[in-house]
């Protein structure tokens, strides 16, 4: 059971570790967060038909041959099949180009002196100045940049209200891990069951020291964590919710004016990947802000891992689950300080 | 008055989808079939006039019913139509005046694109409470039909409910004396004696200033209203008389009449029956504070200790559960700057309506609007925008922050 556990949950922490991990350091986890997603969307594929991220290998073709700027008329003559009522209907318009046609289908039409003319005198109008040739060769040879209008995933699209998960969208139980696991492995963590014949005879030396069966943590749909740090301590209690997060009694921004001490009771949270899922209320007291900040930290990580020991690898990953034993070193006699000595006087 | 007399014409051809649809059926449109389904979600609305106001709804599919010759039925399902109302800076100060508190000012700078606001569910039930009045004619049952109060958390966005619900009141032909904070309308210029009643102080700098403002925005107004009561006054010898309106009152203010007028004024104000009346005070638990001038010739108050009482035009408006305003009401905001205690002694919980934080979709609508003014480039992903929310507790103004210094 517990293997499964690790392997299902390794695997998505491993997803989760690419799109949003805060390391402590705010800017470093937005920057990922935001870039990431954003720049594998934007590539330097050209083609007009697709959009997305393809191995599309199309590239657009600027003009460079001279027969493109001929009118479509013309090189549908030049190309097809001498169908003669084909090429019958489609000449009429133009009357004046009806007496070349005959030699034009067997030799060329580059070939006629009177076409050229026109090919070339529709060549230079098009590029009079020395600024087009510097043009179609970057137009060859570099990319072009994307213009603002073409990026179009620069803002967030605001789903529907109907759609949308926080809008008036209540908690439901498939938001956890739990169904996944009792579709497939339903009462996994009750006792095994009970053979029809008395086992007490038989021998057992592998007799596991902890028993199989083990009473859930949850109590009421809510867990409960605790922990220390410096001279402070926490008792965090969960329950599925819609994110509010209350220590003693106040908002977090009330309690905690700093962004680096909220930051760190919502950590275990962001890498959970549980942020606005559970309703929290933290109780610390002792020691100052800073302690309270990382005891309430261990504590909800604690309260994380009684709701559900899925949750528990990646936490344990990290670091979260580590609890600091460091205290204040107490002062000695004879010294001025836990270390520092009085200065030395002669004699 | 020209710019007035527009966009109360626009108003009645809007159709807001949701609650305010049926607020103003209640009051304009009776007896009309309308069986409109707004389809247009996320649709930018533009309509094109001299007055150009842009109303951008995010709302969620309403259907209005209403019958023949019968009032408009109220919709039961009543659904939140998210809004901006996006007014530029001059339409502003038409409506509401030139002043404003630091704190929305800043924002509004920040941005440099007009004077945009996300219309929220605590705006709609003020304006809903308002033209609930409206049709009641202004008739004082109980405490709670006299006022209300606007509290929250400090950057909620009470005043900025308070200014929209001033705004629409403005827009529908309300006289609105909006007062955008209340510590300068305190805390403002010198002090001399009054004739009228020697127990208070008369403020001439304040309220010449504020005449000057309030006749500039509301002068069309003022021509229609006349005068209801006798009195004259001695500096001038101006006396009232049936045929003059208040504007004549108002535009004879000289510096040192400035404080007679006010308080003429205030008594017209009581008396108004031509058109409904709405008070509008932002901060407004700096009443029940004493103010900061003191005895000069004892030290021991450092300048600290003169109660609000004693101010002439603090005084006049002080009174909110008691007011005699007899064809209006008044509507008062909070901040979080100054103790709220000693206003929760006198006004009961009934009157006081809670302006809650942000939800996540709120959050949304706020990024995917800071993106479209260009102030972000680009907007930050899901997850984070959930780590934001989390970080602030849904305080926008703290989120505003966030969005700053860490995207």
């Amino acid at each position: 059971m517990f293997k499964l556990v690790l392997n299902n949950t390794i695997n998505s922490v491993a997803s989760k570790n690419s799109s949003s991990i805060s390391n402590g350091l705010l800017r470093e986890f937005s920057k990922l967060s935001i870039y990431k997603n954003n720049n594998n969307k934007i590539n330097n594929c050209k083609c007009t038909n697709c959009v997305c991220n393809c191995k599309c290998t199309k590239k657009i073709t600027t003009q460079t041959n001279i027969y493109s700027s001929v009118k479509n008329d013309i090189i549908k003559r030049y190309y097809s099949t001498p169908n003669k009522n084909v090429e019958d209907s489609n000449n009429n318009n133009n009357n004046n180009n009806n007496n070349n046609n005959k030699e034009d289908s067997k030799i060329g039409y580059a070939t006629s002196e009177s076409n050229k003319d026109k090919m070339v005198d529709s060549f230079y109008v098009n590029l009079r100045s020395k600024d087009d040739y510097v043009k179609m060769f970057k137009d060859e040879s570099q990319p072009k940049k994307q213009e603002k209008n073409d990026i179009f995933n620069v803002r967030v699209s605001v789903p529907r209200p109907e759609v949308d998960e926080h809008y008036e969208h209540p908690f439901q139980s498939k938001d956890l891990a739990d169904e996944y696991f009792n579709k497939n492995l339903p009462n996994s963590n009750e006792e095994q069951q009970v053979l029809p014949f008395s086992d007490n005879t038989r021998f057992s030396p592998f007799r596991p020291v902890r028993p199989r069966h083990q009473e859930s943590l949850v109590i009421n749909g809510a867990s409960t964590g605790y922990s220390k740090r410096k001279r402070s301590r926490a008792v965090a209690t969960i329950k599925p919710g819609n994110g509010e997060l209350l220590v003693n009694g106040r908002t977090i921004l009330d309690y905690f004016p700093s962004i680096s001490y909220r930051d760190n009771v919502i950590q275990p949270l962001v890498i959970t990947e549980t942020l606005t899922k559970w309703n929290i209320s933290i109780r610390a007291f002792g020691g100052g802000l800073k302690g309270q900040s990382e005891a309430s930290r261990r504590a909800l990580g604690m309260a994380l891992v009684n709701y559900d020991l899925g949750y528990r690898p990646a936490l344990k990953i990290s670091g979260l689950l580590k609890s600091d034993g460091r205290k204040v070193e107490r002062k000695k006699p004879g010294q001025l300080k836990a270390r520092k000595k009085f200065p030395l006087v002669k004699r | 008055m020209s710019f007035i007399r527009g966009v109360c014409k626009l108003s009645k051809n809007i159709r807001y989808t949701g609650s305010t649809h049926s607020i103003l059926n209640k009051s304009g449109v009776v007896g009309t079939t309308t069986t409109t389904i707004s389809t247009s979600k996320f649709n930018k609305t533009t309509i094109n006039n001299n007055n150009k106001i842009t109303y951008r709804n995010y709302g969620t599919e309403n259907t209005t019913t209403a019958t023949i010759g019968k009032e408009t039925e109220e919709i039961k399902t009543a659904e939140i139509p998210y809004q901006f109302l996006s007014l530029t800076t001059e339409q502003w100060e038409l409506a509401l005046g030139k002043e404003l508190s630091k704190n929305t000012q800043d924002f509004f700078d920040l941005v440099k694109k007009g004077r945009t606001t996300l219309l929220r569910k605590p705006a709609f039930q003020t304006i809903q409470w308002l033209s609930r009045m409206k049709d009641q004619s202004f008739y004082k049952e109980s405490p709670k039909d006299y006022c209300l109060v606007l509290d929250g958390v400090g950057g909620a966005g009470k005043s900025v409910a308070l200014a929209q619900a001033a705004f629409w009141a403005q827009q529908q032909n309300w006289l609105v004396v909006y007062i955008p904070n209340a510590h300068s309308f305190i805390n403002n210029g010198s002090l001399s004696h009054f004739d009228i009643n020697p127990l208070l102080f008369a403020q001439n700098s304040l309220t010449f200033n504020f005449i000057k403002q309030f006749v500039e925005i509301n002068h069309a107004k003022l021509k229609q209203i006349k005068l209801k009561t006798k009195f004259k006054i001695n500096l001038t010898g101006w006396e009232s008389s049936t045929d003059k309106t208040l504007y004549d009152l108002l535009s004879s203010a000289k510096f040192d009449t400035a404080s007679d007028i006010f308080y003429h004024f205030k008594r017209e104000l009581n008396a108004v029956h031509e058109f409904p009346v709405l008070v509008a005070i932002d901060s407004y638990n700096y009443f029940h504070r004493p103010s900061e001038y003191g005895d000069m010739y004892d030290p021991s108050s450092n300048l600290g200790s003169l109660p609000t009482e004693r101010l002439l035009a603090a005084s006049l408006f002080k009174d909110i559960l008691s007011h005699q305003i007899s064809n209006g009401v008044v509507v008062a905001s909070t901040t979080d700057v100054v103790p709220k205690r000693e206003m929760y002694k006198v006004i009961p919980e009934e009157n006081i309506l809670n302006v809650p934080t942000f939800s996540i979709y709120e959050l949304k609508l706020l990024i995917n609007f800071l993106v479209e003014s260009e102030y972000l480039e680009k907007s930050p992903s899901q997850e984070s925008i959930e780590y934001f929310w989390q970080l602030a507790s849904g305080n926008p103004r703290e989120l505003w922050k966030l969005l700053r210094i860490l995207h």
